[in-house]
This record gives structure tokens, C-alpha cells and sequence, in this order.
């Protein structure tokens, strides 16, 4: 009986699953890609950007996530998602996902900046030191210094962040984005069974991050 | 141009106030709930039974690894579904004490990590027995250790604790979102939000600066 | 060559280095004694560039190295300097610590670096450890493998910071060894140490370092047997008491 309510209406929540992953991909790729720059323009300390790119960073750590979503939701993204039509080649099809994409991306870049800062930051004095010593430039250390050591603590804090973000998109059915965790409220909404779905969908996310976590932390 | 005219947040400012009130109240029920929890289960992660110790890793990965959200549906509209039923008020406190018990055990037990392990040892030596060696040798030198990321799990607390207006429990949150569909002064609303929770966030930072001040260990032999 | 004339170096208020000057010739080996934190370690940082000096001029092979667009990694090239903690580079391997910067430096070929640093290896007896991790390591082995990797730079001189001090008696001896064999090559060595019987046995000249000033500078047998200055001799004195 229970397992029929999943069964039938799977087709309705796989595709809910799709879109989770496909939000969860999207901004994975482009957090880290802001995250890096932010996190590396804090670690610079050049005068006005690093203050400026500082005050973003704690802001954006104090506030919840959903505010977020809600606030880009209800005031620039409809106007950003009417001209950036580049978006489309993403894969970002309607305003809801796109809403949500924007506000995910900038709020993980946020930690992200905060994780590659503090890993560069991690670095001794010493191994800079022994690097110049060796006549290696600015580049040459960060290359083969700086970035292997940093990349290697950072990766623990960058797998829980993915982890979190992946979570995180369930925040998008707040704005009538129907991904996993709002399909399944559709599913059980017409059909009752709501502890057997709701556990259904928490096993599915569970599982999701085992296998980030296990596929992060082995590579 | 939009003109800001924040004359929309004095006008309610009653219903802003309970909304602040209901964020400060769930969070301060939730937080004790996690502690005790977390404590509780750091306990048997640390246990020297290692079936104990797996089963209890596993279960607080789990809870790490599903959305606070739908740990919240799961209590209000899960549970009824097989005959049990609490307030929307219980479920979110509950759910968002469970789900920040599983971190703040993490903190906890990085924070054991960092205990020498001489002492265990000699809590043992002294005739200890593991809950006495635990209560008064290894967690408070622990809590001492991951003053600063139990802070930082506290502040995560207060900003998860928006997710109860999913399930109608009037906060800070569900009244800011009821205000900008309401009156559609989105911006004030957004400053109010921020403000509201950077300053709580804000508080939490600064008691666990003046607590790591005061009761930090050296953190010579730290290695998490 | 090396010479240095009147260089001042200072820490906010702090004066570390206070009017030094001296030059050490071509395959000269120098060494540095003193109280502690009396700006040993400061010198050869800036004798290597690792740090700028306030004042006088620090000459190098006839090039001041202070000047603007003076191009620092060459000069690096030229002068080695190993220190105290080691300071290998924890996430590579022996092999790749020592042919790090002839690959990417010198652009040597990959065969060639690798051949180097096995030649090397032998040199400071550690060629079974090729593949292994610094922390793999003692500390003795360690400071033999940052040895070889200044090595593997072909410096004309090399710069030691109190190379033994991180070391227990056993692994000093073994560090010490393989300096010595350097002595072979003809290179400039300045080495700040606290070892008063290798100083004497091994260096051309002992130079005694004080609250950032010169005081003493002479063949060992002078300085240790009949020191001009009060300082030296209190300083030495206590030594002989421990």
C-alpha cells in the first residue's frame, strides 16, 4: 500500500530529484568559482576591495538563507531573469529556479570566501619563507606551495559546504520551485502517507550526501 | 526611484516585536535541547564499545545529512500521519534541537580530540568510573577546547530557526515574508531581517569571544 | 663575494641590526656566534633578500641587492640558505622537495633533476629515503634532505641558520658530518650556530655577534683563546660552566 504511493507517483518525484540536482549542480560550480575570487580578494588585503568584499562576507554569514531567496525572489531577479537570457544555456528554465540559483550561489560564495581565505591562511610563514629562499616567484610558490598544502585542509570544510548547499535547495519550494522536497508535498498533499514519504525523501537526501561525502573525501 | 519609508515597519511594530520574540524563544529552547543532546550523544561516539560508537556516528550523520526542512515536515505533518501529534510550536523547537544536536556533537567531540589523552588515563587511575571520568575530567576541558565552534554551530541555530515559519509559527522570519507580500515594501522589510538577525548573531559572537577569553585552553596540544 | 657595509635593520623601536659591515671572500667559512636574539637570523635573511634592510648597503658579487628592480630570485639562485626548522615542504616527497626548484627554476629536464638529486642524496647519505615524506622523517634526516635541496640550487654560497639547534646530540653529529664534507666545494659558508668546538675546528673566521653589533670578528684560535672584548669572555665563561 505504502510502497505504491511511492511507486506510482515516482515518475512526479524523480523529476522533483532532477531539478534538486540540477540547482545543487549549477551552484556548486559557480559558488566555488565566486567563492575563490572573493575569498582570495579578502586574503589580498588590497585597501578598499578587501574591506568592501569583508562587510559582504559577514552580512551575508549573519542572515538566514531563506531571506535570501525570498528578498532576490521578490525584487531584482525578475528583472536580472528577463535580461540574462545567457542563463537558459545552464539549464535554468523559469524564474523559480533561477531566483533560487542566484540566492544559493551568493550566499554559499559567502562561505566559501571564508573557507579559501582561511585555508590560504593556514599556510606558515616558514613554507613561504623556504619557497623564496628557493628563488620561486609569487606564481611558482602559490602553484606548487600555497595551493596543494591549502586545497588539502580546505577540503573537509568544502565537502560539509557542499553538503549544506545540497540541503539548502530544499529552501527553493518556499518560492513554488518544485524540486524534491516540494514534489513530495504535491505527492502526499493528494494522497496522504506523509510519514512514509517524508522518510522516503529524507532517505534519498541522506543518501545523496553519503555519497558527495564519500566521493569528496576518497578523491 | 524607490524611496525607503520605514514609517511601514513602525506602523506594525507590534506584530514585529512578537515575531522577534518567537525567533529569541524558539532559539533559546531549541539551543538548550541541542546541548543537552549533543551532549548526550558524544557520549556514545566516544564509547568503548565500538558497535556503540558506529551506530551512533551513523545516526548523527544521518540527521547532518537531510534538510532541516524536511526534519520539520517530518514531525508536524510525518508523525501525525501515524498518530502522533504535537504543536507546530513543539515540532519546530523539537526538529531544530535534534538537527543542531547532531553538530554541536561534532564540535563536542573535536573538541575531545583535543583532550590529552594522559587524562583519560588517569580518570581511570584515580577509579573513575566512565561517566564520572567523562562529566568531570574530559567534557569540560572539551567544552574549553570548541568554545568558538559551538558558538558558531549557536549562530547557526538562530539562523535555521526561520525555517519554523514554514510550518506557520509566527517569527521574525514568517513575519518579515508575511510583510513584504503584504505591503510589498520588500527593501524595509529586508534591512529589518537583516538587522534583527545580524544583531542576535551579533550577541552569540560576542559571548563566546568574552567565554574563549576567559576559558579557553592553551591550545598547544589542539589537533582536531 | 660578500660584503656589507654599515646595514641597519630595525623592528619598530627594536634596533636588530646596528651598523654592520664585513665582507667574506670567495670559499671563506665564517661562523656567527652570540647570545640569543642577538640578530643572527635576521642577518642572513637579509643577506639572502628574505628581508629588507633599513640602512647601508649589502653587496653582492659586486651588485647591491637593495637597489629598486634588483632581481631578487637570482640572487637566491646564487646564495642557499638552510634553516633552523627545516621548513621541507610537507605535502612532497623527498625527491620532489630537492627537484622542485631545479625543475621549475633552473629549468633543468626532469631526468636530469632526478639525477641530481640522487647524486645529492648519496652526498648526505640518505639515498634510501628518496620516496619518503618529511614526516617520515627524523629530525637529523630532515635537515640533511634541506641540505640537499639548497644544494641542488649549485649556490656559490650557502647561509646556515643555527642548523642544529632543533636537533638531539646524536642527529648533530650527523648534520654536522655532512656540512663539513662542504668544505670540498669551495663555496662561501656562513653558518650562525651554537656549536663553540665545531666553530672552532671548521670555520676560517668567527665573528661574534652582539645587541646587533659586531664586536669580535678574528681566526678562531684568537677569539676562543684570547678574546679581546669582556663580553666575549663572560660569554664564553659560562659556557665552559654549563
Amino acid at each position: 500500500m505504502t510502497g505504491n504511493v511511492i511507486i506510482n507517483n515516482l515518475p512526479f518525484l524523480m523529476h522533483g530529484l532532477f531539478v534538486t540536482l540540477k540547482v545543487a549542480f549549477i551552484s556548486i560550480i559557480l559558488s566555488m568559482l565566486f567563492g575563490t575570487v572573493l575569498g582570495v580578494a579578502r586574503f589580498a588585503k588590497i585597501p578598499l576591495l578587501s574591506l568592501v568584499v569583508g562587510l559582504f562576507i559577514d552580512i551575508t554569514r549573519a542572515v538566514p538563507l531563506i531571506l535570501y531567496i525570498i528578498f532576490i525572489h521578490f525584487s531584482i531577479s525578475p528583472y536580472l531573469y528577463e535580461h540574462a537570457c545567457f542563463v537558459n544555456y545552464l539549464g535554468i528554465n523559469c524564474l523559480e529556479m533561477f531566483s533560487a540559483v542566484l540566492a544559493i550561489v551568493i550566499f554559499t560564495s559567502a562561505y566559501i570566501a571564508e573557507i579559501i581565505r582561511s585555508g590560504l591562511a593556514s599556510i606558515e610563514n616558514e613554507q613561504i619563507l623556504a619557497a623564496k629562499a628557493l628563488a620561486l616567484n609569487e606564481y611558482q610558490t602559490m602553484e606548487y606551495i600555497i595551493l596543494p598544502q591549502a586545497i588539502t585542509r580546505m577540503k573537509p570544510s568544502l565537502c560539509a559546504q557542499f553538503i549544506t548547499l545540497v540541503k539548502d535547495t530544499s529552501l527553493a519550494s518556499a518560492i513554488g520551485l518544485i524540486e524534491f522536497t516540494r514534489a513530495a508535498e504535491i505527492v502526499y498533499e493528494t494522497s496522504l502517507h506523509e510519514f512514509q514519504i517524508l522518510s522516503f525523501v529524507a532517505l534519498v537526501y541522506i543518501t545523496i550526501n553519503f555519497l558527495i561525502h564519500k566521493i569528496l573525501v576518497n578523491s | 526611484m524607490y524611496g525607503l519609508d520605514f514609517s511601514i515597519l513602525s506602523e506594525n511594530y507590534k506584530t514585529i516585536f512578537a515575531g522577534i520574540s518567537m525567533t529569541v524563544l524558539v532559539s533559546s529552547i531549541a539551543s538548550v535541547i541541542a546541548f543537552v543532546l549533543g551532549t548526550f550523544f558524544v557520549y556514545f561516539r566516544i564509547s568503548p564499545n565500538e558497535s556503540v560508537q558506529k551506530i551512533m556516528d551513523f545516526l548523527v550523520s544521518c540527521i547532518r545529512n537531510m534538510p532541516l526542512l524536511i526534519l520539520i515536515y517530518l514531525f508536524y505533518k510525518g508523525l501525525p500521519s501515524i498518530g502522533i501529534v504535537f504543536s507546530a510550536f513543539v515540532c519546530g523547537v523539537l526538529a531544530l534541537g535534534i538537527y543542531t544536536a547532531a553538530y554541536i556533537s561534532d564540535a563536542l567531540l573535536s573538541g575531545i580530540y583535543a583532550v590529552p589523552k594522559e587524562h583519560f588515563q588517569a580518570s581511570k587511575a584515580l577509579g573513575l568510573t566512565r561517566i564520572q571520568s567523562f562529566l568531570y575530567i574530559i567534557y569540560p576541558q572539551a567544552l574549553r577546547h570548541c568554545v568558538f565552534i559551538l558558538g558558531s554551530q549557536f549562530m547557526n541555530l538562530i539562523k535555521n530557526s526561520s525555517l519554523v515559519s514554514f510550518i506557520a509559527v509566527a517569527d521574525t522570519f514568517y513575519v518579515v515574508y508575511k510583510g513584504m507580500a503584504d505591503s510589498y515594501r520588500i527593501y524595509e522589510y529586508f534591512i529589518l531581517a537583516v538587522v534583527v538577525y545580524g544583531s542576535l548573531t551579533l550577541f552569540v559572537l560576542l559571548v563566546t569571544n568574552i567565554l574563549q577569553k576567559n576559558y579557553k585552553l592553551p591550545a598547544a596540544e589542539v589537533r582536531v | 663575494m660578500i660584503d656589507l657595509k654599515r646595514v641597519k635593520k630595525s623592528y619598530k623601536s627594536l634596533k636588530v641590526l646596528n651598523d654592520i659591515s664585513f665582507s667574506v671572500n670567495e670559499g671563506e667559512i665564517v661562523a656567527i656566534i652570540g647570545t640569543s636574539g642577538c640578530g643572527k637570523t635576521t642577518l642572513l635573511k637579509c643577506i639572502n633578500g628574505l628581508e629588507k634592510i633599513d640602512d647601508g648597503e649589502i653587496i653582492i658579487n659586486g651588485e647591491n641587492i637593495n637597489r629598486k628592480n634588483f632581481n631578487l630570485s637570482k640572487l637566491r639562485e646564487n646564495i642557499g640558505i638552510v634553516f633552523q626548522q627545516f621548513n621541507l615542504f610537507p605535502h612532497m616527497t623527498v625527491k620532489q622537495n630537492i627537484t622542485l626548484a631545479p625543475l621549475k627554476v633552473k629549468k633543468m629536464s626532469q631526468n636530469e633533476a632526478e639525477i641530481l638529486a640522487m647524486m645529492l642524496l648519496e652526498k648526505v647519505g640518505l639515498l634510501s629515503k628518496m620516496d619518503s615524506y618529511p614526516h617520515e622523517l627524523s629530525g637529523g634526516q630532515a635537515q640533511r634532505v634541506a641540505i640537499a635541496r639548497t644544494l641542488a640550487m649549485k649556490p656559490k654560497a650557502i647561509l646556515f641558520d643555527e642548523p642544529t639547534s632543533a636537533l638531539d646530540p646524536h642527529m648533530k653529529m650527523e648534520v654536522l658530518d655532512v656540512i663539513k664534507k662542504l668544505k670540498d666545494d669551495k663555496m662561501i659558508i656562513i653558518m650562525v650556530t651554537h656549536e663553540m668546538k665545531f666553530a672552532k675546528e671548521f670555520a676560517d673566521r668567527v665573528m661574534f655577534l652582539h645587541n646587533g653589533q659586531i664586536i669580535e670578528d678574528d681566526i678562531p684560535e684568537n677569539l676562543f683563546n684570547s678574546p679581546k672584548s669582556q663580553v666575549v669572555r663572560d660569554f664564553l665563561k659560562k659556557l665552559e660552566e654549563d
